[in-house]
Formats: C-alpha cells, structure tokens, sequence
C-alpha cells in the first residue's frame, strides 16, 4: 500500500482523534480534536478544491463582464494550488468593489445585478460548507430564518404596531 | 498578561488563588478541586472548592475563576461584570452571585471574577444527551420569557459605569470595522453586508440590556431544574430585538431555537410573555448584524496571532465556520437586492 496526500490526512486525522485524544491532558484534548477535524477539512478541500477554485475563476470573471479571463493563461504557466487561490482571491475583491459601486447607485438595474452576484457567491460559499466543522453542512441559519423576515422592507406591517 | 504570575496550571495558581481569598476577607482559605473548564487566548474559566473560616466553624463552597488574558479583548472587563451581576442578582435574575473581584490582576496576574458555582449541566448538553425530564416547549417558553424579563429590567437603575452610553451606530461600528481592518481584503458579502448595515441602521425605541449571548450554552441547568444566566461578558445597552437576533443564530436540535422552539414559536412566545410586537424588519436587520458579528468573533478567536500558521487548532477550525456565515449573509443580500419577499 502507497498512501497519497489525502490518505495521509486521513490517517493522522484519525490518529489524533482516535489515538492521541485520550492521552493527552485535559486541557489539551479539545485542541488535540479540533486538530483532527482541520486535517479532515483539509482533505475535503483539497480532494475539491482545484477544478472548484477554476471554475469559480471563471464565474467570477463573468460576473465582472466576461471580459476573457487571463487565469486560464495564467493557470497555464502556473497550474498550481496556491496560484489558482490567489486569482480567487483577486477575483473577489474585484467583485467586492463591483458590488459596493452597484450598492452605491441604489437603481433598480443595479438591484438585478447585484441579487445575481450575491446568489453567485452565495453558491461559491455554499460549496464550502462540507470544508468545516462548525456548522451544520447541509442547511444555513438563513434557510431556518427565512419565515421571519419581513416581506418587504418599505412595509409598514412588517414592522408590526407597538414593537420590543 | 503576567505569565509568571498568571498560572497555567494548578500548581501555581492554587495557592495565588487562596492568597487573594485571604485578602478579599475569607478566613484561612484552602482551595482544591481547582480544574480548567475553558481556556483560550481571551480568558479562562476554572472551577474549585473553597473552604474557609475559624477551627470548628469551617464551610465550603463551589466557586469560579473568570480571567480575562487579553487586555485588547472585547469582552466586558472583569470589574464591570462583577458589579453587573451583582445588580442582577440583587434584581432577583438567576445568575451566579459574583464575590471577589480583581480588576489589576494582583497575584494572580490578570483581572478576574471569583463567583459562586452552581452545580448543573449547561443546556445545551442537557438537550443533546435527551433532555431535561421537562417538555421542551415548556423550557422555550420559560426562556423566552426569560429573555424578556431582562429586557425590561430598567436601565436607569443599573450601575452607571457598567456600560457605555446607547449608540446603534457605534456598536455596529465596533463590531464591523476590525473585519475591515486586516491585510486582507474581505469577503465580497462581508463587504456588501457591512455597507448595507452602516446605511440602515434602525432607530431603538426603547433601549434595555442585552445579555448579548443568550444561547443553549450559555444556559446552566441547575440540579434544581430551573436555569441559571451564564457569561454575560458581551453584554450591553441595545436593542431587544437585536438580542433576540443572536438567540436565533443558533439552530441546531440542541439549541433553545429550533431545538426547543421554532423560531416563529420563539418569537411568539416572546411576545407573549412581553407584550410586545418584534419589529421584523428590525429583526432582518439584527439577524444579518448577528451573522457578521459572529464573523469577528470566530476570526477574534486568533488573538495575537500575526499569521494565519501561527493560529491554534481550536482557533483555525472556529475561523473556517465564515463559509457557513457568508453563505448566509449572501441569502440576506439577495432578500435585500430583490426588495424581500420571504
């Protein structure tokens, strides 16, 4: 047997969690665990996360305009990890300054575009929930909330008479 | 913080502890049992067993030790947390009675509250190892009613220097600008949520003290079957509804919304118990200021931390919860930009 990366994280994973916990202090063995669940989100991420992070790039380059995306040259010279997360990360904070100019102008163009955005990076987040392990992964506090919120913000019933 | 005086363990803060027990008046004390029940960069919290007084006339009590380790935290400094629980229990709330408290540190080398311990089971292990022998509708009710009698506890009679004066736009300035503050440039939906806020902040009619992390955990459930108010550190002057928000941030079966009640049920019981109608698009606001709030909480956890390797495990794995928070503050900008249709 030749263990790979992901089989390497798996075992020390379990190694932690199934070996080490039980001996170490007290005051260690939530540390000692919390170790073990971050090398499991490391092995979810990175079974997912090279085709995911290429082809967010692309999504987030058409939500900036379509204009052709450099990333597939750039993932050309450097088809790395650590490069596809920084053109993630550049992408982002491009579409972050799109989304606070969209914010500012308040027109109803700018709402439609910004509600396409966010249900964009609401999906790019959302794939990211099998990647941790403090909330639950299969449903958001948003989904549990949804029947509370106001039906419209500019409704004087929502706001509901005398309030607390 | 004092390491040579601080104690990390119970060999040295053993006898500091009984030091400052003997200057804050307690007769002969010997401590023992001494055990960390929590420890991370901001403070920790360890419980013990104090006995004291004159041969023949000796007593016992279970006690706590709150520390605050970081002297940047956000939390409530230990002074103002001792003399806020003190006025809650004299109001009759159920809290631990606080009895010593060191806002310097002394001897044991950062600021700390000592109060009485009272033997239970926090509520949200209670409800994950099946219950507490009582309904749980029954126990959301009581809580939400809880929740309500501290709001209406009047302000004007709590201790003036306890608490800042009430600012919705400040708080959520306090809250919001460190995300902004890093190397980092943030989440696109950190940014959105943030600058949606800062423009729509709500006017408070009726401003009362929020616990401010009044949640399962945080909820002691006493040998006595009645509950007990824990961790009040984050408390504060602000809005009912925005300490309501928080409550409901939390979701899971063994949480009081969602675990004891819907939150439709939570909310209906609140007004019930109150008399009071909770402003929903106030509570939409609150709910997304929860979500960010709890964002720079997770990402607090890294304490001093200049670099991302330099986090401990604990804290790596509270940070990595901001997918789950941005996914859902994604869900309420996409409420907003559509004009809300729940």
């Amino acid at each position: 047997m030749n263990p790979d990366a992901l089989d390497l994280l798996a075992m020390v994973a379990r190694f932690l969690d199934e070996s080490l916990s039980s001996q170490v202090p007290h005051a260690l063995r939530s540390d000692v665990r919390a170790a073990a669940k971050n090398l499991a989100d490391a092995r979810a991420e990175l079974d997912a996360a090279f085709p995911l992070l290429a082809r967010e790039c692309d999504e987030l380059s058409a939500a900036l305009g379509g204009a052709a995306p450099d990333h597939h040259a750039q993932r050309g010279l450097a088809p790395s990890l650590t490069g596809l997360q920084a053109e993630h990360a550049r992408l982002l904070g491009e579409v972050g300054d799109r989304v606070l100019a969209l914010q500012a102008k308040g027109e109803p163009a700018s709402c439609t575009a910004l509600a396409e955005i966010f249900a964009l990076l609401r999906d790019q987040a959302g794939r990211r929930l099998g990647w941790q392990s403090v909330f639950p992964p299969d449903r958001l506090v948003s989904d549990v909330l949804r029947g509370t919120w106001p039906v419209n913000m500019d409704d004087e019933e929502s706001a509901g008479g005398k309030t607390g | 913080m004092n390491e040579a005086a601080a104690g990390s363990g119970t060999d040295d803060l053993a006898p500091a502890l009984a030091a400052c027990l003997a200057d804050g008046g307690y007769a002969d004390p010997r401590v023992s049992g001494l055990r960390r029940l929590t420890g991370g960069s901001t403070h920790d919290t360890w419980a013990f067993d104090l006995e004291h007084g004159a041969a023949g006339q000796r007593q016992g009590a279970p006690l706590i030790l709150r520390r605050n380790l970081a002297m940047e935290s956000l939390d409530m400094p230990p002074a103002a947390e001792f003399a806020l629980l003190g006025w809650l229990h004299d109001a009759g709330l159920p809290v631990a009675r606080p009895l010593l408290c060191d806002p310097q540190g002394g001897a044991l080398g950062n600021p700390f509250v000592i109060a009485e311990r009272i033997i239970g089971t926090d509520l949200r292990k209670a409800l994950a190892r099946g219950g507490t022998g009582r309904e749980r509708s029954e126990i959301g009710r009581e809580l939400a009613a809880l929740q309500g009698a501290i709001h209406a506890l009047d302000t004007a009679d709590c201790p003036r220097h306890i608490f800042e004066a009430f600012d919705v736009a400040r708080e959520v300035h306090r809250w919001t600008a460190p995300l902004l503050a890093g190397a980092e440039v943030a989440h696109p939906v950190l940014r959105a949520a943030i600058a949606w806020l800062a423009a729509n902040i709500p006017e408070v009619e009726r401003p009362c003290i929020a616990h401010g992390d009044f949640k399962a955990n945080n909820i002691l459930w006493s040998e006595a079957g009645r509950p007990v108010i824990l961790d009040w550190e984050l408390a504060h002057i602000g809005d009912p509804v925005e300490d309501l928000a928080w409550t409901m941030l939390w979701t899971t079966r063994d949480d009081i919304v969602c675990g004891l009640l819907t939150p439709e049920d939570y909310l209906a019981a609140y007004e019930q118990s109150t008399a009071m109608r909770v402003d929903r698009k106030r509570l939409f606001f609150w709910q997304l200021y929860a979500l960010v709030k709890l964002c720079g909480i997770l990402r607090s956890g890294s304490g001093t931390a200049r670099d991302v390797r330099d986090l401990g495990p604990s804290h790596a794995l509270l940070s990595r919860g901001s997918a789950h928070l941005e996914a859902a503050m994604a869900d309420y900008l996409v409420a907003i930009a559509g004009g809300i249709a729940a």
